[in-house]
């Protein structure tokens, strides 16, 4: 679990953030979103004392940090920023042994344990561990990245727009692949992005900022659904409701039942349900018979069907 | 990745450059019959009063002595200018070292003369002022050369200052340094011929003889060792910059 208690930062200026409270729950994947400059790197940075806090307090597993050590705080801190920050002198596989390695960690051991999570990333290690940083194209690099955070097995993961930098293709990729490896690996993270689509996809609870103060705090559907205020309004956009779609599977929209003689073509049960939605579109005022996993027809969807959502 | 052994292997060949080197000016003889074909009509075509191999000997401990004094005082300046403590000193390292450059070593030698007299300590002041600066701004600009996110990522996954000296600003600085030394190792190996005008040995002694004496057999035995000398310390270092960084020149 991790805690601000009424955090107060500011540099000198006009506070970046104003009385925070806000607390992440043990094992929940929660996102810090909003406009740049709204001061959630700020926050996140708050955690690991790579900054200090102007007034208020931050406890991690209820303990301030601020009377923790630095170092041996950000041990227990997993760490992924946006550039990645790889040592460029080190392989793919030094570079995830870095910081068992400095904490003692025996020489087997921890190159076990980079390889597992090597793997566990997709990269084979028998290709890459010998690779050096500037050999990988960015993705790749963010795996490292990513395995490098959780070599030292830290109960919590502080990543600051891990996949910002990537392409379309590779963020959704790596957004799917790190899902996966939220629920195997059930660790605590505070995540921040800027992408809203990010923020629904991946996260248990979202904390909208804007000017300093949360706006909202609440779980992706109900943001989406009910934003607080205009501002949270505005920010999740106009596109929310299909944003939301996103969230849902073609299951909870369809009409179930039996499947129609004059459908236009079959869409998986478990599809998300803006993608069904985008094919009708696309196919004009028709029907699509929805099957299972099995290939068994379990009801139909129609433009009209989406009205109730 | 490559095994030991292949990473080393590219030095053989400036191991058998060094010692095809020594072979050379170990060939009195030689010297004296290529020299007096050359030269049919200088009387004296090679240095008499001592043999080529003590002259180069003479060089390379002068050269080697200065290089030492510049090493330990160029590491040790570019860490402490780049440290926290040393910082406001950094524009001041960087022009004193500078300033050393800019001096010719002729000047420094004749300035050091009366401080500490005819000899071989004038001429590694000399050597020394000149060859700081290559050093000392390489290992500044490696130092300071890892990236921002880079620093910034390894203080978030816990690295204490030292730790990020020793495991990522230093190994991250090789490369800059390396070529710090290679600059300062050729320049003091070129500029050491100047060490006779303050009465020390080495390879300038027959260059500076045949100069006075207009024969261009003596000034040739001189110059064409340190010409060979400065190229096989260059080859040298180049080599082991890419052994000692297989990281910044693979691709």
């Amino acid at each position: 679990m991790i805690e601000f208690l009424n955090v107060t930062k500011s540099f000198g200026g006009p506070a970046v953030l104003h009385d925070i409270s806000l607390t992440v729950p043990r094992g929940e994947l929660v996102i810090l979103i909003g406009p740049s400059g709204c001061g959630k790197s700020t926050l996140l940075r708050l955690v690991n004392r790579l900054l200090e806090p102007t007034s208020g307090d931050i406890r991690v597993g209820g303990v301030s940090v601020l009377e923790q050590d630095p170092v041996a705080l950000r041990r227990r801190l997993g760490y992924v920023i946006q550039s990645v920050g790889l040592f460029p002198h080190l392989t793919v596989q030094e570079n995830v042994e870095l910081v068992p390695s400095i904490s003692g960690v025996a020489r087997e051991a921890r190159a076990a344990r980079a390889r597992e999570l090597l793997s566990l990333m997709g990269l084979e290690p028998g290709q890459y561990a010998g690779r050096y940083p500037r050999q990988l194209s960015g993705g790749q690099q963010q795996r490292v990245g990513i395995a490098r955070a959780l070599a030292a097995d830290p109960e919590y993961l502080l990543m600051d727009e891990p996949f910002s930098a990537l392409d379309p293709v590779t963020r959704t990729h790596l957004q799917e692949q790190f899902l996966t490896l939220k629920r195997e690996i059930g660790k605590t993270i505070l995540f921040v992005t800027h992408d809203v689509d990010e923020a629904v996809r991946l996260g248990d609870r979202i904390c909208v900022l804007g000017a300093g103060a949360v706006q909202q705090y609440a779980p992706p559907e109900e943001v989406l659904r009910r934003p607080a205020n205009d501002f949270v309004a505005s920010f999740v956009g106009e596109g929310r409701e299909l944003r939301r779609l996103g969230l849902r599977p073609v299951r909870a929209v369809m009409r179930p039942g039996a499947g129609s003689a004059e459908a236009l073509g079959t869409v998986g049960a478990d599809l998300p349900a803006d993608q069904a939605l985008s094919r009708l579109l696309g196919a004009g005022d028709g029907v699509l018979n929805v099957v299972d996993a099995g290939g068994a027809v379990v009801g139909t969807l129609r433009l009209a069907d989406f009205g109730a959502a | 990745m490559k095994g030991t052994r292949g990473r080393w292997q590219p030095l053989l060949g400036p191991l058998l450059g060094w010692l095809a080197f020594f072979a050379l000016v170990s060939a009195q003889q030689g010297w004296k019959a290529a020299l007096s074909r050359l030269f049919p009509q200088v009387s004296t075509p090679v240095f008499e009063r001592e043999t080529l191999w003590s002259l180069t000997w003479q060089h390379l401990q002068l050269t080697g002595l200065s290089m030492l004094l510049v090493l330990v005082a160029g590491l040790t300046l570019g860490v402490w200018a780049t440290r926290r403590r040393g910082q406001p000193f950094l524009p001041l390292v960087g022009n004193l070292t500078t300033v050393g450059q800019t001096f010719p070593p002729v000047a420094v030698l004749f300035l050091a003369l009366p401080i500490l007299g005819f000899g071989p300590r004038a001429a590694i002041l000399a050597l020394f002022a000149y060859a700081l600066l290559p050093v000392t701004r390489g290992v500044m600009l490696g130092l300071q050369s890892v990236p921002a996110d880079v620093q910034d990522a390894a203080r978030g996954l816990g690295l204490s200052e030292r730790e990020r000296l020793w495991r990522l600003e230093w190994p991250a600085a090789l490369p800059s340094t390396l070529a710090g030394i290679r600059t300062a190792l050729v320049l003091t190996v070129a500029t050491a011929t100047l060490a006779p005008l303050v009465g020390t040995g080495g390879l300038g002694v027959p260059i500076i003889a045949g100069l006075g004496a207009d024969n261009l057999a003596l000034i040739l035995q001189g110059a064409v060792p340190v010409a060979l000398l400065a190229l096989l310390c260059d080859w040298t270092l180049r080599v082991l910059e890419r052994s000692l960084t297989p990281w910044a020149t693979q691709t």
